[in-house]
């Protein structure tokens, strides 16, 4: 039976199945039309069904088993095949007889899947109205000799016209933007210049004929032409408001983004400054400078999460203390505040400021002994009917300096006293003693 | 650049410190007198009503995210020659100040008393 091998499941089933009792006989006494059939329905790339016999017998393919009525297979290989023909009367199959050499008549049927039932031109119309209308296309015609303007309800919806109102010209351009205007009605002049190709491509603002919010649209239409003579001109126009939205936020993102760069750079040109006129040599310049570049790119990690998660003081106060190399959870340290958010505008230069003092303190004061201690705490205070934040820097247990890095601590101490007053409007006192270091800081959180 | 005689004083409105303090420095090595620095455009209007003479100003047009217009409307109509900076787009500044020169950031302050004091200006 080696014209049954290698057809699926149901070549196994049809070779398996006693075939004897019925009146087709057992399956070697089939016809060889019969058998090339059934091998010819069993490997057919596309569902495929037999019927055989008086009785239609039906064999089936794998590719055939979903359409059956739901669990029919496999009991319904061999049965009288009413139950599927009706669906196969349906068009959905093509219908091919098979018929023997030995004239004995037609032996039974081969249905194999054609695709989805042709249609009706009725048919097509709906499904093209369904899509224009999933599409939201506003649908217009117009006749240049009769100067009659159709339009379609869903196109007067965009110019706030009710569906039976009539359209003409000046209505038309009564609804445009008057910025507009002249665009549109020089990109239609053009589309019905016989010496174009006839299309009308353009984007344009929309306020309606009532002048309410500015919505864009993009229209596109064709001029039909007989020989130089415009016989119509029609097309579609598309709502793309929601496209132009996000198109704008993306020119202002960028916008903004050129003008924080461009700001960064002009405080980066300041810092180095700045760090130079505190420097004896030039090469006392590369550390420090680099260092505040690496607090400026913290920053800007912090600031790229949004406003939805503003920075946190505590984050900013303990980012800037590991990245001298202090652990926050070591003992000689106390950090401790309520969670307060910081206003945006303030993050760089605070964080500036905390590098300052925290490089002081790790190369002179609390962090450079083992003695040291240093507390950063903070707490919210109102003042004329403001929430301000108030922080507190204090070292103690600092080894008596020799020598103090006078500029350096100078570099902090203009932050400190002269940047967060004149930017944050913040009130700022910073003392450096013998062997204490005292840092407030009050600014306002709105 | 053409200096007055006189130190010319030079309004300067910015409210980021560390650019303030850098460009302060610049203008006075130019020959200029800082009247200022100012942050805000408060500052910047009490600073025009109670300085004497200033003969310029280089203005940031955003201050604390607030438009600085406001100065720069004023030091026209005290014929107060102006420079405006900004990081965003010169193409930001509306059409009315096109005769203002726009410096984007970031700039040196002599390209800023360049523009304000040019040669035979």
């Amino acid at each position: 039976m080696n014209w049954l091998a290698e057809a699926g499941e149901l070549g196994r089933l049809v070779r398996e199945a006693d075939w004897s009792g019925t009146e087709l006989g057992a399956m070697e006494r089939w016809s060889p039309s019969c058998q090339t059939a059934v091998g010819i329905c069993l490997r057919s790339p596309v569902p495929a069904a037999l019927f055989l016999g008086r009785a239609e017998r039906l064999i089936y393919n794998d590719r055939f088993i979903p359409f059956l009525p739901a669990g029919a297979h496999p009991a319904a290989l061999g049965q009288p095949g009413s139950s599927v023909s009706e669906m196969i009367a349906r068009g959905t199959f093509a219908t091919s007889p098979i018929v023997g050499a030995d004239d004995v008549g037609v032996e039974g049927r081969l249905c194999t899947y054609a695709g989805v039932p042709r249609t009706s031109a009725m048919d097509d119309i709906h499904e093209l109205r369904a899509a224009i209308d999933l599409v939201g296309l506003g649908r217009y015609r117009s006749d240049p000799l009769t100067q009659v303007i159709e339009w379609d309800a869903h196109l007067k919806a965009m110019w706030d016209l009710p569906p039976d109102s009539p359209v003409d010209l000046p209505v038309f351009l009564s609804g445009i933007h008057p910025d507009d205007r002249d665009r549109v009605a020089a990109a239609l002049g053009q589309s019905v210049d016989p010496a174009g190709d006839g299309v009308c491509d353009i984007e344009y603002r929309v306020v309606g004929v009532n002048g309410g919010s500015e919505r864009w649209v993009l229209t596109r239409g064709k001029t039909i032409f007989d020989k130089d003579r415009v016989v119509s001109f029609h097309g579609v126009v598309l709502d793309i408001s929601r496209r132009k939205r996000a198109e704008q936020t993306n020119v202002m993102l960028i916008a903004e983004l050129q003008h924080r760069t461009r700001n960064l750079l002009a405080v980066v040109d300041g810092l180095a400054e700045q760090t130079l006129a505190s420097c004896n040599t030039i090469n006392d310049f590369a550390g420090p400078f680099r260092q505040q570049l690496a607090t400026l790119s913290r920053v800007q990690g912090l600031l790229s999460r949004g406003e939805a998660s503003p920075v946190m003081i505590r984050e900013l106060v303990e980012l800037e203390l590991r990245a001298l190399g202090a652990n926050p959870d070591d003992s000689r340290l106390i950090i401790d505040g309520p969670d307060v958010p910081l206003p945006n505008r303030s993050v760089q230069i605070l964080a500036l400021g905390l590098h300052e003092l925290a490089t002081n303190a790790r190369k002179h004061g609390a962090l450079a002994a083992p003695s040291g201690r240093l507390s950063v705490t903070w707490s919210v205070g109102e003042r004329e009917a403001t929430r301000r934040l108030l922080l507190q820097w204090e070292e103690s247990g600092i080894v008596a300096r020799e020598v103090a890095d006078a500029s350096r601590v100078g570099l902090g101490r203009t932050l400190i006293e002269e940047s967060l007053p004149f930017q944050l409007d913040a009130d700022t006192q910073l003392e450096i003693g013998r062997d204490s270091v005292r840092c407030s800081v009050s600014l306002a959180l709105e | 650049m053409t200096i007055p005689e006189q130190r010319p004083r030079v309004l300067l409105v910015e409210d980021e410190h560390i650019v303030a303090s850098a460009l302060s420095r610049g203008l006075r090595m130019c020959g200029a007198e800082i009247v200022g620095p100012a942050a805000t455009v408060a500052n910047a209007l009490a600073l025009i009503e109670s300085s004497p003479a200033i003969d310029g100003a280089l203005v940031d047009i955003n201050l604390r995210g607030i438009q600085a217009y406001d100065v720069v409307d004023r030091l026209i109509a005290q014929n107060v020659p102006t420079v405006l900076s900004t990081g965003y787009e010169a193409s930001v500044v509306p059409s009315r100040y096109r005769n203002l020169v726009v410096l984007q950031k970031p700039f040196d302050a002599k390209d800023a008393m360049d523009a304000l004091f040019p040669i035979g200006g």
